[in-house]
């Protein structure tokens, strides 16, 4: 695969193609209906297409998403009308807001913000916690601790359902 | 299962659906394209301003990323629009500094619920509301099935679909996009100034505020896949209408009964995420452009002639009203097979 040079205008596009389940993966496990994610999605790629950021290489085009991604998530959710008039999706969509899922899923949403981005980089991703570490500007021992208490709220809460 | 296996296929279940995938495809390329530097005036952003020209696009998931060339109703090719002919340096920075701040607001509005609705106004320098500019948020519906999506269409009366469903073909998904108007039925609940220059207003949702204006269907039979969209439009001058064509397109026009105008539309695809290359077929066409004078209710609904949010109660301009269709097919439907398709539309 080859990267952009900064004056050649950047393929939106093809880079939804390749990275559009990561960054819905991400904002889903943050903001936890489909409305609010697919919206998230598509002002991630949008503020790409405008900040044109010249990547280096895959990981940097992977990390700008998922960094750009978490910080949005976070900013909607402090945004007074996420607490005061939530969307009404059964009935403007007519479809469920959730995907098919076991009761994993349950315990990796409720798990707090903090941890969502190092625990989907490093399960679903593979990335090790030193480059997670580097990515999110954070000393490694930091994402270390994050994926071991992420692990440990994700035990306890399934052991709590009954889960074995 | 383990832990991290379990983990990772929670993970997994967050994957959006085809349908999803689509929709925020369509909704990306759509802004992204309004959004890119005109090549007028490089370095500057311009959103769209389809006031001089409409472009029909050809919806679909496989949007090409090729420089698009256009065809007129008879097929010919055209020079690309200029979306700024017929306007001055100063209308063009007015029309700049609205959209800018059209997109700014965007951000400050909600998304309606079944029960309120949000419109941001700007607010002036000097603290007074410019109820001239304002924003507002359209509704995207999904709907479950061809016949729930034929209910909602055949309740407005406006819009055409197929009468069914193609015989052997599965439904796959279906939306429709709904206008909600300004100013119409309004009943102000709230209102908050949530930045420097955006005055939010909330409203209560009334039945009456929606307007159906657009749809999508997509069907398959196998590996035959068909994308089905109706759209209404609504200018003050008599635009030209362009069809674009991605390279090695070729265009023809053809009759469809009832309808004004058609071109069918041959082509190739190249392989696009999970799609193999494939030959394509579609059918652009256009019912009943229709001149309407101030006060004429026309044939259609008299709602429908205010929704295109510019017509204030008191306008006195004429204006065209007309809707278009296409039907794309991906591994390409025999030509008479869609226009057969085609000269069901009702």
């Amino acid at each position: 695969m080859t990267y952009r040079q900064q004056d050649i205008p950047l393929d939106i596009e093809a880079l939804y193609t390749r990275h559009a389940d990561m960054v819905y993966r991400v904002c889903f496990s943050f903001l936890k209906n489909k409305a609010d994610t697919e919206d998230s999605v598509h002002d991630i790629f949008m503020r790409c297409m405008r900040a044109a950021p010249a990547f280096e290489n895959e990981a940097h085009e992977k990390g700008w998403l998922v960094v750009t991604a978490a910080n949005l998530c976070r900013s909607r959710l402090r945004h007074w009308w996420q607490k005061t008039a939530p969307l009404d999706e059964a009935a403007l969509t007519g479809s469920e807001g959730m995907p098919p899922h076991d009761d994993m899923l349950d315990a990796i949403l409720a798990l707090p913000d903090r941890y969502k981005v190092s625990l989907y980089l490093h399960y679903y991703e593979g990335w090790p916690a030193g480059e997670i570490a580097a990515l999110l500007r954070r000393p490694a021992s930091t994402v270390r601790n994050h994926l071991s208490e992420a692990r440990r709220l994700l035990k306890e809460r399934l052991l709590k359902d009954g889960y074995e | 299962m383990d832990m991290n296996e379990r983990i990772t296929r929670a993970l997994d279940d967050m994957t959006p659906d085809h349908a999803a995938k689509v929709r925020m495809h369509e909704r990306l390329m759509a802004d992204a394209k309004a959004a890119r530097p005109s090549p007028l005036r490089p370095g500057r952003r311009r959103l769209g301003i389809a006031l001089a020209v409409t472009v029909l696009f050809c919806a679909t998931v496989f949007a090409a990323t090729q420089l698009p060339q256009y065809v007129n109703w008879q097929g010919e090719p055209v020079a690309t629009p200029d979306f700024f002919s017929g306007f001055s340096g100063e209308e063009i920075e007015l029309m700049e500094e609205r959209s800018q701040w059209a997109l700014h607001a965007s951000k400050f509005i909600p998304a309606a619920t079944s029960s309120e609705r949000w419109v941001a106004y700007r607010i002036l320098p000097d603290g007074t509301v410019d109820e001239s500019l304002w924003n507002k948020k359209a509704i995207h519906r999904t709907f479950d099935s061809f016949e729930a999506l034929n209910a909602a269409i055949r309740a407005e009366g406006v819009l055409l679909l197929l009468e069914q469903l193609p015989p052997g073909y599965a439904f796959e998904f279906a939306q429709a996009t709904y206008l909600l108007p300004r100013d119409l039925s309004s009943v102000l609940l709230s209102e908050e100034q949530v930045a420097d220059d955006v005055m939010l207003r909330c409203y209560a949702m009334l039945p009456e505020d929606q307007f159906l204006t657009e749809y999508t269907l997509a069907l398959a039979k196998g590996q035959q896949h068909l994308r089905i969209s109706g759209t209404l439009h609504r200018s003050t001058v008599d635009t030209p209408e362009y069809i674009p064509l991605v390279e090695n397109n070729t265009a023809r026009p053809i009759a469809i009964e009832g309808m004004d105008k058609a071109v069918i539309v041959d082509g190739e695809l190249a392989a696009w995420a999970n799609h193999p290359a494939m030959t394509t077929r579609s059918l652009e066409t256009r019912y009943r452009k229709m001149l309407i004078a101030p006060g004429d209710r026309g044939s259609r609904p008299w709602e429908y002639l205010r929704i295109m949010d510019r017509i204030d109660r008191d306008d006195p301009s004429f204006f065209w009203l007309w809707s278009t269709y296409n039907i794309f097919s991906a591994n390409a439907l025999p030509e008479n097979d869609l226009i057969a398709l085609a000269n069901t539309f009702h």
